[in-house]
């Protein structure tokens, strides 16, 4: 019989890709001795106290009295488990699953699709090392499955490119596209015709066309050999009569089972059995036929399973012992996961199976030595053996464990993934420039920074700088602490406006009336942790913000870190303050708007006397509890204890317990305080009276601004001013009543009599705290050109500079976290490269808790 | 500024709606006779105030002597023939002609589309007086090689030519460079079915072959038997010559690949069939440098050069410059090619300047644009260095050829002078000034620097080439000293 010279055999191919890249040969050139605690082999017995010695990516010997070569790295195991790598005998590439739009198309080779550069770290770190990559399962004949490396050497990574032709018996294959080949032009000489249709779409149909397929083939065979022309379809049908290439059957069923063993004998071909679900049901029948299976583990790890079988007649009779029943019978079985399934949870799937009757050593040969044999590449991967490829996995305890997972991985002999660290050791920065503000005392010259772990650990002139620290020599430039936006919406999206705008649970709409405030809401727990929107925030140098609901209503305001990673380090007070509105609508008078402020705050006030006298009963019951006789006290510890103990169960049941207890102290000790109602509306209001959050209340004319304060100074409350046009004509006032003002431009106003006027320069003269705000959703990130319009508009520099840090930091009682550059401050920094309010200054750098966020040198690249 | 760029708009319009194309033949006929005129010449000496050879080291105030269309000697201490014309560089740089590997450009639509059309030519769809070519010459370039597009499985056969001459004949370096195949997957087919397809047509031609040997084989043999003289061999197909050739190794095979998945189906076919390959690259094709090195093929990169990877894991992203990655790897010969889409990357000179940008020699940048495609092409004995033997293809610049001041002064073919710039009419009327009394006293031009500052200017690069905006305000006066500097 002729046959094309070499052609696209799988050795020739294998040899062509086997030169290896230089890079990796440098890296693998050195010998290595791997002393090993427990070594599974191949067929899942382990052995104790091994040595592996790789050279070249190859393993040389294995034993355990193995002569090492003089200068071999040794590397101590003995404390872990080693396996093969794993091979998964049956998955799918995204690429491979692109169906042609013939029904039978044996050309297809799923390699031609697959991208062996890629990565895989999900395969890697699940300890897959090889794959057997199957066609599509939406055709009849879908084409030919390759054997891949899922790391290492891209040149190494084919281990056989002709692995198996997939059949597909089920119902998937039953409904191939009809064949359209439409004319470029149609017209009335070249119509557009009616598309042919394929078969099958019936499993009558399916058996039928592979029958006429197979025996095509034969005569094929038979023409070629006589001499007659090449047919490229039928071509790649020869492999298989000649049994050098087996054929998946995709057979879910018993009776696609028995279809599968009939064509066996028909055709004289081998196969192997994919699915398989109700092979359990001729498992006698499958062992004589010596047709191996790989078997559907149907555990479902990472997803919920989207089929009813046990509704769905062509899903199969399932039966979780179907591997075990099989192995017992005498198949050779090898494991994969479902449909759809990430292959990376194979050793999971594997324990399932064992869980289920399989053996212990066979469930592991079936994910390794034997799903290699079974994919015909048993001589490349899935056991350890001198020759063989060092594709292996290291364990820190048994395959089995719920916690095992692969600590490293190596392909080739090269580590291919390895476990992160839990934590990452802490990165130490050191910023050097010329002058440091610290905005605590004084200005540090040619001074140096360090951040570690997000704390400042030292500020000063000529510090010693730790080796480890990353280094940040900006000479001529100016530190500044992070800068505090003293009001901002940012990270409230559109769309989460949307979801959350008049719901129930939602946060209002910007703009809406007070009404719409609920207190007890906070816009914390509506913005994502390391929003986009912050990006370009933090790059302006803004690295805290208290957040509040856009517009003028009544609402919680929360303090925040920008830069934060997690929703841990984001909060830096849940409730800074409580805005609440003095201007009026059209119609209420300003005597009736303090006097609002005034009921409010008694109510407050109840609320906190009320929870004040609680506690103060709750002391004194428990004091005359404590003077109760012993017996009852015993009791009472027991309960306590009892309690402890069963903790489920007693939370189940709390009432009961509280009543027990309730009887058996009300003869004699008094009873028990019920504690008052927690009111989500007025617990920041409480805050606000005990002095823990600020009071922010937007007001505008004198008159009010004098009305407010008068009413604030009864309770003891300093609020802070925002708006306040007509501040400088109550400077004195607002000195004694007030903490301070945020503002936002614009700055000057025209006075009725003082012509144009800016309150904020006023105030700041007057040595109060002026802080400056944004308030939007977006535009944060013009914080800083905010304050430098003040700046321009008289107020001072250092005035200007405070705001943005630690007055601002003050005024919402942050100020132990953020807002100067001290030893234990958070690691806030922002680097100029001349003086802040230069409009020609760069911003050179910026640190948000200990994190580079921004660096001019390398493009703003993080 | 913008008013100059609208009438160029408005002119170009106008050639484009076919009123402009007597007109435009009249110049293009004008200049042909110029040509012909100082095609009497024996012999040709350049004077060159510095000579990049690329072959050797660069040359200050040297001479460059031609005779009949051939370098005879190169250098600075050498003897000029009496009666040689003059060619005034010595104000400006000189080096090889530019040289672009693969272009599918200059020939309309450049695929059929149907997928396997071995036996088309690229020659029969080329447009002589496509603006493209004009456009080329008057950046440098002195050979192209013309080939079919990448969304093909086997595109046709390219030629190599020279942007210049009005016919194909006239432009004609080399007829046949090479038969284009493209592994990047066309229509609905997938990267499994198109490599399907493309093994079906080397399977089908290949076995083809085979039988005919084989009938070949017998025919002689039984003549032998008979005591006859072997009958004539049956001359082939013609259509199906080119495959026979490819198949033969007759015929270097460009095939593009644009990822790195793609390379190993090349090495399939190659060791299935033994092609004499270059690989175009385009995509992450870089990935597969080190097998490309171990294969010692020649590569030619498509543009961007300079991609942005990023991991999937960290999410970190990486600049890759993909001449350096195959240079680092390896890869003995790279050719760059340039990109329609973007400003810069229209030029074969910036090309080279990002990757020396990136980190490439520039000695090895300079060999991407001249040298290294002439080999790849398979005219590395005419073209791609200043050598003697070798055909006087050179390109003259202003300055540096990295340098974004730099002008094309003058394109010598085989001696002659084929481009000047002060007759670049386009260029002239781009850059004219509308209102000259606006102007004042202009710069001193680039040209007239010395050659030691101008190489100051080649670590910059960028495309002010393209941007004319400053090099308009200069033009005029630059016209006025390039022209006073020549005999």
């Amino acid at each position: 019989m002729r046959r094309l010279p070499l052609l696209f055999s799988a050795a020739l191919i294998a040899a062509a890709c086997t030169a290896p890249s230089l890079v990796a040969q440098a890296s693998k050139a050195d010998v290595v001795a791997y002393r090993v605690g427990t070594l599974i082999r191949a067929g899942g017995a382990s052995e104790t106290n091994v040595t592996i010695v790789v050279r070249d990516g190859v393993i040389r010997a294995v034993g355990a009295d193995v002569a090492v070569p003089a200068g071999a790295r040794e590397v101590d195991w003995r404390n872990r488990v080693v396996m093969p790598g794993l091979v998964n005998p049956l998955a799918y590439a995204s690429t491979s699953m692109r169906a042609s739009d013939e029904s039978i198309d044996p050309e297809v080779r799923v390699l031609d699709g697959l991208d062996l550069y890629a990565k895989n770290p999900s395969l890697l770190r699940g300890g897959v090392t090889a794959l057997y990559v199957s066609p599509n399962p939406w055709r009849l004949v879908s084409g030919v499955g390759a054997v891949v490396r899922t790391g290492g050497d891209a040149d190494a990574r084919v281990v056989r490119d002709v692995a198996a032709l997939r059949v597909n018996l089920g119902p998937e294959a039953w409904d191939p596209p009809a064949r359209f080949d439409p004319p470029r032009r149609p017209s009335a000489r070249d119509p557009l015709k009616p598309a042919t249709r394929q078969r099958p779409t019936t499993r009558l149909g399916a058996i039928a066309a592979l029958r006429t397929l197979l025996s095509d083939a034969q005569d094929y065979a038979r023409d070629r050999a006589a001499g007659a022309a090449i047919d490229p379809r039928l071509e790649a049908l020869l492999p298989v009569l000649e049994r050098k290439l087996p054929v998946r059957v995709h057979a879910r069923l018993a009776v696609d089972v028995l279809q599968a063993l009939d064509l066996k004998r028909t055709f004289g071909i081998d196969i192997v059995l994919e699915g398989a679900t109700e092979a359990y049901r001729l498992a006698p029948a499958i062992a004589a036929a010596k047709v191996p299976v790989v078997v559907d583990v149907h555990a479902f790890v990472g997803r919920a399973d989207g089929s009813d079988h046990t509704r769905d007649l062509r899903a199969g009779e399932r039966d979780l012992r179907n591997a075990a029943r099989l192995h017992a019978a005498g198949v050779r079985v090898a494991l994969c996961l479902p449909f759809g399934e990430n292959p990376a949870h194979l050793l999971l799937g594997a324990g399932y199976a064992a869980r289920f009757g399989l053996p212990r050593e066979a469930a592991l040969a079936a994910i390794t030595s034997t799903a290699a044999d079974i994919c015909g590449v048993a001589d490349r991967v899935g056991s350890i053996g001198p020759g063989r490829h060092a594709d292996f996995v290291v364990l820190d305890r048994d395959p089995f464990d719920a916690r095992a997972e692969p600590l490293e991985v190596f392909v080739g002999g090269e580590s291919v993934y390895r476990r992160p660290a839990d934590r990452k050791p802490a990165e130490i920065l050191a910023i050097r420039a010329a002058r440091v503000m610290t905005m605590a005392g004084r200005t540090l010259g040619n001074a140096t920074v360090l951040i570690e772990d997000g704390r400042i650990t030292d500020v000063g002139e000529g510090l010693a700088i730790p080796s480890t620290a990353r280094v940040y020599d900006l000479p001529g430039s100016i530190v500044t602490p992070g800068f505090i936006d003293c009001q901002s919406s940012i990270g409230v999206h559109r769309d989460r406006l949307a979801t959350t705008g008049s719901s129930p649970t939602g946060f209002p709409r910007p703009g809406r009336s007070a009404k719409a405030v609920k207190f007890g809401e906070n816009l914390v727990d509506a913005i994502e942790v390391g929003d986009e929107a912050f990006d370009a925030v933090l790059r302006a140098g803004v690295t805290s913000a208290i957040l509040a609901p856009a517009g003028d209503i009544n609402a919680q305001m929360a303090a925040v870190k920008l830069g934060a990673r997690e929703r841990d380090g984001f909060v830096l007070r849940r409730v800074a303050g409580v805005r609440y509105k003095m201007t009026l609508s059209d119609g209420a008078s300003r005597a009736a708007a303090a006097k609002s402020l005034d009921s409010q705050l008694k109510k407050a006030k109840a609320y906190v006397a009320k929870r004040e006298k609680y506690e103060r009963d709750l002391a004194a019951y428990e004091k005359a509890l404590a003077a109760a006789p012993a017996s009852d006290k015993a009791s009472d510890k027991s309960d306590a204890k009892s309690e402890k103990k069963d903790g489920i169960a007693s939370l189940a049941a709390p009432p009961a317990d509280e009543k027990k207890s309730d009887k058996s102290t009300a003869k004699k000790a008094p009873k028990k305080p019920t504690e008052p109602k927690r009111d989500d509306a007025l617990e920041p209001w409480a805050a606000v009276l005990a002095g823990e959050a600020r009071l922010v209340v937007i007001l505008d004319r004198e008159d009010t601004i004098e009305a407010a304060l008068g009413v604030l100074t009864t309770y003891g409350v300093k609020p802070v001013l925002q708006g306040a046009r007509e501040a400088h004509r109550v400077v004195d006032a607002v000195k004694r009543g007030a903490a301070g003002l945020v503002v936002t431009p614009p700055y000057e106003f025209r006075d009725r009599t003082l012509g144009l006027v800016s309150s904020a320069r006023a105030i700041s003269d007057a040595r109060l705290p002026v802080g400056f705000y944004t308030g939007r959703t977006s535009g944060a990130q013009f914080l800083p050109l905010h304050a430098a319009l003040a700046v321009r508009r008289g107020m001072a520099k250092a005035a200007a500079l405070r705001g943005l840090t630690v007055d601002a930091a003050k005024l919402f009682h942050i100020d132990d976290r953020v807002g100067t550059i001290e030893v234990g401050k958070d690691g806030d920094l922002v680097v100029f490269s001349g003086d802040p309010f230069d409009v020609a200054s760069r911003i050179e750098l910026v640190v948000a808790d200990g994190r580079v966020v921004f660096d001019a040198r390398d493009g703003g690249k993080r | 500024m913008n008013g100059l760029q609208s009438s160029e708009r408005r002119m170009m319009n106008w050639i484009r709606s076919g009123r402009g194309w007597l007109p435009l033949t009249l110049v293009a006929a004008a200049v042909v006779v110029a040509a012909a005129q100082a095609s009497a010449q024996r012999a040709v000496y350049i004077k060159a105030g510095r000579v990049i050879t690329v072959s050797g080291a660069d040359l200050t105030d040297a001479t460059i002597v031609v005779k009949d269309g051939r370098i005879t000697a190169v250098g600075t201490d050498v003897e000029v023939p009496w009666d040689a014309e003059v060619i005034d560089a010595s104000k400006h740089v000189v080096m090889p002609g530019m040289i672009e590997a693969h272009t599918s450009r200059g020939m309309g639509t450049s695929n059929e589309t149907v997928p396997s059309v071995p036996f088309l030519n690229a020659r029969d769809a080329l447009n002589a007086v496509d603006f493209y070519f004009e456009d080329r010459l008057r950046d440098g370039v002195v050979a192209l090689n013309v080939m079919p597009g990448n969304r093909t499985l086997i595109g046709g056969q390219g030629l190599v030519v020279k942007p210049h001459g009005l016919t194909v004949e006239d432009m004609t370096v080399k007829g046949r460079s090479g038969m284009k195949l493209s592994l990047l997957p066309i229509g609905r087919d997938s990267r499994m079915s198109h490599m399907k397809k493309l093994r079906r047509e080397f399977m089908k031609f290949s076995d083809e072959r085979a039988t005919e040997a084989e009938k070949r084989k017998a025919a002689v043999e039984t003549a032998k038997a008979k005591g006859e003289d072997a009958p004539d061999e049956e001359p082939a197909d013609p259509e199906k010559q080119p495959m026979i050739d490819l198949l033969a190794g007759k015929m270097k095979a460009f095939v593009y690949c644009g990822a790195a998945a793609d390379v190993r189906k090349l090495v399939e076919l190659d060791e299935s069939f033994g092609l004499d390959v270059v690989p175009v690259l385009g995509g992450d094709s870089y990935k597969a440098a080190a097998t490309i090195a171990a294969r010692g093929w020649p590569v030619v990169i498509a543009p961007p050069l300079v991609r942005v990877e990023r991991d999937e894991e960290t999410l970190e992203e990486t600049e890759v410059c993909t001449p350096k990655a195959f240079l680092d790897a390896g890869v003995k010969s790279v050719s760059l090619l340039t990109s329609s889409s973007a400003l810069g990357a229209r030029h074969l000179w910036f090309q080279a300047a990002v990757a020396i940008r990136h980190g490439v020699p520039r000695a090895e940048a300079l060999k991407a644009i001249t040298l290294y495609p002439a080999t790849t092409l398979g005219i590395a004995d005419r073209f791609g260095s200043i050598e003697v033997g070798k055909d006087a293809n050179l390109t003259i610049l202003t300055g540096d050829p990295f340098d974004y001041g730099t002008w094309v002064d003058r394109v010598v073919f085989e001696g002659k002078v084929i481009y000047d710039r002060a007759d670049d009419k386009r260029i002239a009327r781009l850059f004219a000034k509308p209102d000259p009394a606006k102007e004042k006293a202009p710069e001193k031009k680039a040209s007239k620097e010395t050659p030691a500052e101008k190489s100051d200017g080649a670590k910059k690069p960028a495309s002010k080439k393209a941007a004319p905006k400053k090099s308009g305000s200069e033009k005029s006066d630059g016209d006025k000293s390039t022209g006073g500097d020549r005999a």
